[in-house]
């Protein structure tokens, strides 16, 4: 029963894996030397797990050769991987090799390279590392790393103002506190008191006179509106009675003479009308 | 008094067990493919694997652990283990060659290879891993156009111990 018990709860004690997993591009595309830099993601906790490269040799099957692929020690002398390959006496050939590294810190390797020594060439070069990035290197990067403590935001600090320790403060401190008092032991204010309550009371009183026009003044404004209003219904509201609506203006059937006092007027205008229709003939 | 006895009976027994022994041998010689050929088919009577003709060279790979222990037999087909019926002979052609290796010296086993008929030897003196290419090319008849539908060879690759 116990060990169903482990069982049953033994996911929630795992962690989850801090480890990404990725591969450079080919170090050696533009050259054969190359800075780590340029290749590998920044950051910290990443580390070198691999390498994998291929060449191929262009070279007289009888000449020495030797190839050596290398990434100095960033952090001393020598190197941290070097690997020869002798093509001495072999013919020209695709090499291929890779290698599991012990995730060896990325800070710790220098620039890389490509060396040829001897007769030959190399081309189509492919370098590429394999890498690890642990993304709780720093625990407090993420809150589901191991180790993570939650931060404590900083408080500022504040200086307390005391104005009971402001000397300004204090020598302006009225010191006579002997009010006075009459029977029913209410303090009784001296005149200056009094008369600062009557210039406020003033205040307050212009103030309220104020408001008093203006509400005089919006009432009547609103009256206004109303009666315009009450004026104007009067036309909305007005209804038109059903029925025939006849005309009240009879024109009797009446030969209208011509006004004769109208009479040179109107021969002169036949008179322009017939010249005018002469003009389209030419006459 | 009595039970005694037959206590010490049992004991004086023969005693008889069957005692296994176990072990186990990792391949010292793996056979991996690591790309399947492809027949192009520039003219109507011929497939080809050449890649100017239009085909893949297959590519096997020999993963040896123990250097100088085995010799690396490729063989290029002669002919089809699956086609159209055809009437008529198929004339075969094939070569298999280093294309790749793990080890710089491994490439002098190009130049160390030995034909016997259809089979291609390589002698693996060293440790490691070897690419194996087979070029294979297959004319029908006299000129004759392949009938039509998919045509099938395998090449076949054995690890022989020395």
């Amino acid at each position: 029963m116990g060990w169903v018990l482990f069982l049953a709860l033994w996911p929630s004690y795992s962690q989850c894996e801090p480890y990404t997993y990725g591969t450079s591009p080919n170090a050696a595309s533009a050259a054969l030397s190359w800075s780590m830099g340029n290749i590998l993601p920044s950051g910290s906790g990443l580390d070198i797990n691999g390498l994998i490269y291929r060449y191929r040799t262009v070279k007289n099957t009888e000449d020495d050769m030797k190839v050596h692929i290398s990434n100095k020690n960033a952090n001393g002398a020598g190197y941290i991987f070097r690997e020869t390959d002798d093509w001495s006496g072999v013919p020209s050939n695709t090499i291929l090799k890779q290698f599991s590294l012990a995730n060896i810190p990325a800070p710790n390797w220098g620039d890389g390279s490509i060396e040829i020594e001897g007769q030959g060439s190399i081309e189509d070069a492919v370098v590429i590392y394999t890498f690890r990035m642990d993304k709780c290197f720093d625990p407090q990067a993420d809150p589901s790393c191991a180790g993570y403590k939650e931060p404590i935001p900083e408080i500022p600090e504040y200086e307390i103002y005391d104005a009971l320790e402001d000397d300004a403060v204090v020598e302006n401190i009225e010191d006579n506190l002997n009010y006075d008092y009459d029977e029913d032991e209410t303090k009784i204010e001296d005149d200056e008191e009094e008369e600062k309550e009557t210039r406020l009371e003033l205040g307050l009183t212009a103030s309220a006179n104020a408001m008093t026009l203006l509400r005089t003044q919006g009432q009547s404004s609103i009256i206004n509106a109303m009666n315009i209003k009450t004026n104007i219904d009067i036309y909305y509201n007005s209804a038109i009675n059903g029925g025939i609506y006849k005309d009240t203006t009879n024109l009797s059937d009446a030969e209208i003479p011509d006004n004769k006092n109208a009479l040179r007027n109107n021969l002169a205008q036949q008179v322009l009308h017939n010249k005018l229709v002469d003009m389209q003939y030419n006459k | 008094m009595k039970y005694l006895t037959m206590i010490l009976a049992t004991f004086a027994l023969p005693a008889l067990a069957n005692v296994d022994i176990v072990g186990n041998v990792e391949a010292k010689c793996v056979i991996q493919t690591t790309k399947s050929g492809v027949y192009g088919n520039p003219i109507a009577s011929k497939l080809s694997t050449t890649p100017a003709d239009g085909g893949v060279l297959p590519v096997i790979r020999y993963d040896v652990s123990i250097a100088d222990a085995y010799t690396a037999n490729i063989t290029h087909p002669t002919s089809f283990s699956s086609s159209p019926t055809l009437s008529d002979t198929v004339a075969w052609t094939g070569s298999t060659s280093v294309t790749q290796t793990s080890v710089a010296g491994m490439s002098a086993y190009e130049a160390a290879k030995t034909v016997v008929d259809n089979t291609t030897i390589f002698n693996l003196t060293l440790a490691g891993s070897t690419w194996f290419s087979t070029a294979s090319s297959a004319v029908y008849g006299t000129a004759k156009p392949f009938s039509g539908g998919t045509y099938t060879a395998s090449v076949v690759a054995t690890c022989i111990p020395k």
